[in-house]
């Protein structure tokens, strides 16, 4: 039996306003670059956005409507990045990110996930990873002479892109041991499971998360490290849905913008001066708030009981990665038209189902760092890295933060 | 009864097979019921998406040929956003979205339908220059709201209504013809709305638009201002605590508030025949404090923790001027009349929020913060009259809405009225919003015994407090009242669309 | 000739020339009529010279409601004792109606008080071509007009149609107009008014767009040396003075009202001067060639006129094409006007906050039949040739309707607008495109 029902007061909340398809009068800027949605900006039809998901996830729970092919397609090809949330919740009480995770709960239940989720689903069943890989070649990317330390109580989890690109992994060690943190790699950690609750695999994802969770509270880890926005996000907002988090999660932007403020991370000018754009990647900005239960009575004029705690993206981490691009001499930052809270997504999440609208939002955000002036868009989530990097010539490079940084540390040797 | 296969293919044929969909989960973005609205809203059989005023046309006559009734859409926040019975189909203007032209030195944008308000403000704020946006959100369709729709806005005290910036029209009448209305129609640009002699302007918007019923509108010129303020708005923060920096020794905002309507009334009169401030209005306190706050458990505390009466008849002045010196002119005037009216100034801390979101487009993007109360409300009267006329009928309310507000029939908030001066205080327009409860199932025959109170107290004092409906039996019985105005418009209904296919 | 005395005799004319199939043409104002009451030999002249009284003036609404007789002559003291004024056309003969002026779009002087077209025009009182009586805006009820507790001054509506937008520039084929309201705004209690000289009349032009945008002039007009000369000057010797300004002319005026007016003239004052050296123009308060005070000449502005002859026909008849062009093509229309006619008088005045300016051309030829008809039809090829250039005609007198009226789909609209309220087109049949 899915959510929807815990949701019914979100879906007959909405009075069709469009907040949740254009970006807040404090980003505006213009014609171009207004639209937050990627699904309704590619496909026009009202159905596709926020407002028409929550449309929707009302006739299902009213039993009016029935799952179809087409829907499931649109309701995965959704990126879930978390925009029309963040939009409608400046100036509502609605959960709408929260219905769509049950609409695709739903989904799911409902026997209608797409064949290429349920592949995935089935390989971090598996093999505890999203690409189905042997989980023993997870370590073997590492460095053989790594030094951990094994009693440390933070750890550096390295989520499932170490299987394709270790290099971001390394970085990360790299960051973490020029700063000297103390930290220490889980032989046994698996998927994040975000993927699994986005999917609206719910208990596999609890399942996968409980594993996770209880690995760490066994191994006495206090605080997590991740160089992936996925994970982080993932750590910090589903995981207290299912499971006990008394443990800290920290993206690895915010180690080491704490390094450079402390001084203890010493970085070497680009070799010439180089403009970049940030994107923010959803998970690590404005999906990436602590989730805090609640269950209670909404009574009359909207009055929730108890007090309910709200995330509408404002505490998502937004500056760090920016300080530390800003450390880094010779670097010019500029902003996109949507960022922060309001950042256009880079389209990953509709790679599996829907590939022409995850091209399509993945070249919105290309063209609109383009128009910045930017030589390169750096960002630090593998799944924007995938979507921000496609085949062939593109307007501007991309980066990954952590790579970027770790290459610009200045050794001591340098120093 | 869904379309037939063949009409299917033939609509598909007008507008590309990616622009029209039948897919229930597609047509079920554009027929869910909204909380303000009591009825549920009938499905259309097909959503076309089409690209240009051709296409449009196209589809109408097509939809006149096979009987079925046409409704066009843009943000689909008003109830006239829907089918109206079975046989139909939706137009949405998404992709019809082009900002044609923004000439500046003639000061006007040409946009079509699908262009929003967070699209088209900015642009022409680039510009310097700025236009009467209506309180609908970013979101709202610039076009909609001045060529179809009411559409009062925040800033027309300096300036005016939003249908004196209606200037050149393309239309699509409900025939399928594509007409063009003044200084078009004989090629010589956008730049006036009149026709040459009699102006069929007059078809096109009324004191209310014709929500598409005597033609869709396809392109508009709007007429631009002088925007007295930065090209660009420095903001800060992020949402919901966004700021808004407005850089300039020439823009101050005060409010002050009252606690009788007369004098606000000779305040607004006395600013007016002065000729200063940019915006002056009477706000309505409840949207204010919901603006102000971020959830409804926040506006709770704070409505009862005093807002509520340091609000209560708030008058809000924005001063813009070209000068400082121009600015304390206006400031001395501004006090004066204060002093002889009897306003105070509200809290520091209250009027601190204007200060720190001072742009009215910005502010009454947040004015969808009235929803956080369950999404409920209703504007009444919303009409328009001299500022005496509408500070006398707003007055009026106070005889009847305490049975509604003390008896918890309706939200506890009988001054929530607002009067927004324009032309410099030589009409306003009034509107009463009320929110009730809708988990309350009584709340709808409130809501209709407090509209019909509230008609039956205008009617007997003869007020102007809104312009008459002219369609239906309601229509019938209140045109009597108005030079028979239904008639005439029935007349003009059958002479543009004798099928009645533009929805009823 | 029939002379209604009330909206009850106008019903009466109305429904008995429907009877009879005999067509109407509404006559307001006394002679010269510039544009011809009526050029059908088979009609009936409705003349409202009896229907002159000035029904109210309002000073906290700023309005006045008269019928349609009533000349700005006598409107204008009377709004004067109520501390009111009109935007008044340029020099509007005395016995001008009031009501006419505004359904005829005459151009305003002030264009900060315009806000549409149609300004000052505010609600009326019609009787259709049916013999029904119709009041628009908030006039149209509720109940009638003695019930109705309104100021009864709102123009749009009643509901989703502009119905006052039908009888202006309409010359009563949609209905004849009893009475109107009308826009009033605060007579200035001090003023200051300016002159800006200029060789051509492009920075003119220019500056007045930049001007009416900041929105700083109360009244403002271009005027050509010819045109600006027999407008002000009372006498042949004031004539002469006056013709020694540069070619082109532009009057700026800034007031102040009630409260503070010393500040409010200064500081605009201030920003005309600014606007004057940014577009490295001229700007004087007593220039050298005034015969007579400045003060003088402001006070012949703002009135109507009121001596024997009116300005424009001081040289006997005159022939004029007026047309409406936006900001950026008003200089390349008068250009072309002056060397098509080197000794036309020109006017050129910022309508609707300047957006569009009012361009007329002023023909003098002389006594003579043959003269005026050479006249004419040289205007009309003139204003055939000024299309391209952007020149339109919202106002089609005249042959004008055969420059306008071409595109089917709104002919074919307005006719059945037409149809509708006056069904056997008893109303000023033959005239626009009826």
């Amino acid at each position: 039996m899915s959510d929807l029902n815990r949701f019914r007061y979100t879906m007959e909340s909405c009075n069709h306003c469009g907040q949740c398809k254009w970006i807040l009068p404090s980003r505006m800027w213009g014609w171009d670059f207004a639209e937050v949605c990627p699904i309704h900006a590619r496909y026009g039809f009202d159905a596709c956005s926020g407002q028409g998901l929550l449309n929707m996830a009302r006739e299902r729970m009213e039993n009016k409507l029935q799952w179809s092919e087409g829907m499931a397609k649109l309701v995965h090809g959704c990126t879930a990045c978390g925009a029309c949330d963040v939009n409608c919740k400046s100036v509502r009480d609605m959960e709408l990110q929260e219905t769509i995770y049950a609409l695709r709960q739903d989904c799911a239940e409902s026997g209608f996930l797409p064949e290429a989720k349920r592949r995935t689903a089935e390989n971090i069943r598996k093999t505890g990873n999203r690409h189905g890989l042997p989980p023993e070649e997870r370590l073997a990317r590492l460095p053989e002479d790594l030094t951990e330390d094994e009693n440390a109580d933070t750890v550096l989890f390295l989520g499932c892109d170490i299987y394709r690109r270790p290099e971001t992994a390394l970085a990360a060690i790299r960051i973490l041991k020029a700063g000297g943190v103390r930290f220490r790699i889980l032989r046994e950690e698996r998927c994040c499971g975000a993927y699994l609750w986005r999917a609206g695999l719910r208990e596999q994802a609890a399942e996968q998360m409980g594993q996770n969770a209880r690995l760490f509270r066994e191994q006495g880890i206090r605080t997590v490290i991740t160089a992936c926005a996925e994970c982080f996000g993932s750590f910090r907002n589903y995981y207290p849905r299912v499971t006990e988090t008394p443990f800290e999660t920290k993206h690895i932007t915010q180690i080491a913008a704490e390094l450079i403020r402390d001084g203890r991370l010493r970085l070497r000018g680009t070799e010439k001066p180089l403009t970049l754009t940030y994107h923010d990647p959803c998970m690590l900005g404005r999906l990436s708030e602590t989730y805090v239960p609640w269950e209670g009575e909404i009574r009359s004029y909207g009055l929730h009981v108890p007090e309910k705690h709200w995330n509408r993206g404002e505490n998502g981490v937004y500056d760090p990665p920016r300080e530390v691009l800003k450390a880094i001499p010779g670097v010019t930052l500029k902003e996109m038209v949507r960022y922060k809270e309001e950042a256009w997504c880079c389209g990953a999440q509709a790679q599996e189902t829907d590939p022409d609208l995850a091209a399509f939002t993945a070249g919105e955000r290309l063209r609109e760092a383009a128009f910045t002036g930017a030589e390169a868009i750096v960002s630090c989530c593998p799944y924007c890295r995938d979507a921000l990097s496609p085949e062939g010539e593109q307007p501007v490079r991309y980066l990954d933060l952590t790579e970027f940084l770790a290459a610009h540390i200045r050794e001591e040797a340098e120093a | 009864m869904s379309l037939s296969e063949e009409l299917y293919r033939e609509f598909a044929a007008i507008v590309g097979e990616k622009n029209i969909s039948r897919e229930e989960y597609i047509l079920a973005g554009n027929r869910a019921q909204t909380p303000e609205i009591p009825m549920a809203h009938k499905s259309a059989d097909a959503i076309l998406l089409p690209g240009s005023a051709e296409e449009v046309a196209q589809i109408v006559r097509l939809c006149n040929k096979h009987r079925i009734e046409y409704v066009g859409v843009v943000a689909g926040c008003i109830p006239t956003a829907y089918s109206t019975r079975e046989n139909s189909i939706i137009m949405h203007f998404k992709r019809m979205n082009r900002i044609l032209e923004i000439n500046e030195e003639d000061r006007y944008a040409v946009i079509e339908p699908g262009v929003r308000h967070i699209q088209l403000y900015p642009e022409v704020r680039k510009r310097g220059l700025s236009y009467t946006a209506a309180a609908v959100g970013p979101g709202g369709s610039v076009l909609v709201n001045i060529a179809c729709t009411g559409g009062d806005h925040h800033v027309q005290y300096g300036t005016s209504r939003p249908t004196r910036y209606l200037l050149g029209v393309e239309m699509v009448t409900p025939e399928g013809e594509i007409l063009r209305t003044g200084s078009l129609q004989t090629g010589s640009g956008w730049f006036c709305p009149e026709s040459p002699g009699p102006s069929l302007r007059s078809i096109v918007k009324g004191y209310a638009g014709n929500a598409g019923k005597l033609g869709i509108v396809t392109k508009i010129a709007v007429a631009l201002d002088r925007c007295k303020g930065p090209a660009e708005i420095r903001t800060e923060g992020i949402s919901p605590h966004h700021k808004v920096f407005m850089d300039s020794d020439c823009s101050r905002v005060y409010v002050f508030n009252y606690k009788d309507i007369q004098d606000v009334c000779r305040a607004m009169l006395a600013l007016g025949e002065a000729e200063v401030c940019a915006t002056v209005q009477k706000y309505f306190y409840l949207p204010l404090t919901l603006m102000m706050t971020d959830s409804a458990n926040e506006f709770w505390k704070k409505w009862t923790g005093g807002y509520k009466e340091a609000l209560s008849m708030p008058l809000v002045v924005h001063i813009a001027a070209h000068s400082l010196r121009e600015r304390e002119y206006e400031e001395k005037i501004l006090f004066d009349v204060v002093r002889e009216t009897g306003g105070e100034r509200i809290p520091r801390e209250l009027e601190k929020w204007w200060e720190e979101h001072m742009d009215y487009f910005m502010i009454v993007s947040r004015l969808q913060s009235v929803l956080r109360l369950g999404g409920s409300w209703l504007p009444q009267k919303a009409g328009a009259e001299s500022v005496q006329h509408m500070c006398d009928v707003c007055e009026s309310i106070g005889t009847y809405i305490h049975d509604f507000t003390d008896t918890g029939k309706i939200f506890d908030a009988p001054e929530n009225y607002q009067i927004i001066p324009m032309e410099y205080s030589h009409f306003a327009s009034n509107e009463l919003l009320i929110m009730w409860d809708r988990t309350d199932p009584k709340a709808m025959s409130y809501v209709g015994e407090l509209g019909a109170v509230s008609r039956a107290t205008d009617a007997k004092r003869h007020f102007y407090s809104s312009s008459p409906g002219v369609a239906g039996k309601a229509g019938e019985a209140t045109g009597r009242l108005y030079s028979n105005v239904h008639v005439w418009m029935g007349r003009i209904r059958e002479a543009f669309d004798p099928f009645y296919q533009s929805g009823l | 000739m029939l002379f209604p005395e009330s909206t009850r005799d106008v019903q009466d004319l109305v429904l008995e020339a429907r009877r009879t199939g005999t067509p109407l043409v509404p006559l307001s104002s006394g002679p010269p009529h510039f544009h011809g009451a009526s050029v059908n030999p088979a009609a009936e002249t409705v003349c409202f010279s009896r229907m002159d009284h000035i029904l109210q003036i309002d000073r906290k609404a700023r309005y006045a409601r008269v019928e349609a007789g009533v000349t700005f002559g006598a409107l204008i003291p009377k709004m004067r004792e109520k501390g009111l004024r009109l935007n008044l056309p340029f020099l509007p003969r005395a016995n001008k109606s009031a009501l006419a002026s505004a359904l005829e779009k005459e151009a305003v002087l002030i264009p900060k008080y315009q806000y549409d077209y149609p300004d000052p025009l505010l609600t009326l009182e019609v009787v259709f071509g049916t013999g029904d009586v119709f009041r628009t805006g908030s006039a149209s009820g509720p109940g009638t007009m003695e019930e109705n507790s309104s100021d009864k001054v709102l123009p749009w509506g009643p509901g989703s149609v502009d119905y006052y937008r039908l009888f202006t520039a309409a010359q009563g084929t949609f209905g004849l107009v009893t009475w109107a309201t009308l826009k009033a705004e605060v007579l200035p209690s001090l003023s200051r008014l300016f002159f800006v000289q200029a060789e051509e009349p492009g920075p003119l032009v220019r500056l007045a767009n930049h001007l009416c945008r900041e929105r700083i002039p109360d009244e403002l007009i271009i005027l050509d040396r010819r045109n600006f000369a027999q407008a002000f000057g009372d006498t042949p010797e004031e004539e002469k003075a006056l013709s020694g300004a540069a070619p082109w002319i532009m009057l700026c005026r800034v007031c102040g009202f009630d409260r503070y007016p010393e500040e409010r003239v200064d500081i605009y004052s201030g920003y005309v001067r600014e606007a004057c050296a940014k577009f490295d123009l001229p700007c004087e308060t007593a220039p050298a060639f005034l015969p007579c005070t400045p003060e003088k000449l402001e006070e012949t502005l703002t009135d109507c006129d009121r001596r024997e002859v009116c300005w424009k026909c001081r040289r006997g008849p005159e022939r004029e094409l007026v047309l409406l062009a936006p900001p950026s093509k008003t200089t390349a229309i008068a250009e072309a006007i002056r060397a098509r006619f080197p000794e036309a008088g020109i006017l050129l005045q910022p309508q609707v906050q300047g957006r569009a300016f009012r361009v007329e051309c002023d023909l003098f030829p002389g006594e003579g039949e043959a003269a005026a008809a050479e006249a004419e039809e040289a205007l009309f090829r003139m204003a055939r040739e000024l299309m391209p250039l952007g020149a339109y005609y919202d106002r089609p007198y005249g042959r004008l309707p055969e420059l306008v009226y071409t595109e089917p789909v709104s002919l074919d609209a307005i006719r059945r607008l037409k149809k509708i309220f006056d069904p056997d087109g008893i109303l000023n049949p033959g005239k626009l495109c009826f």
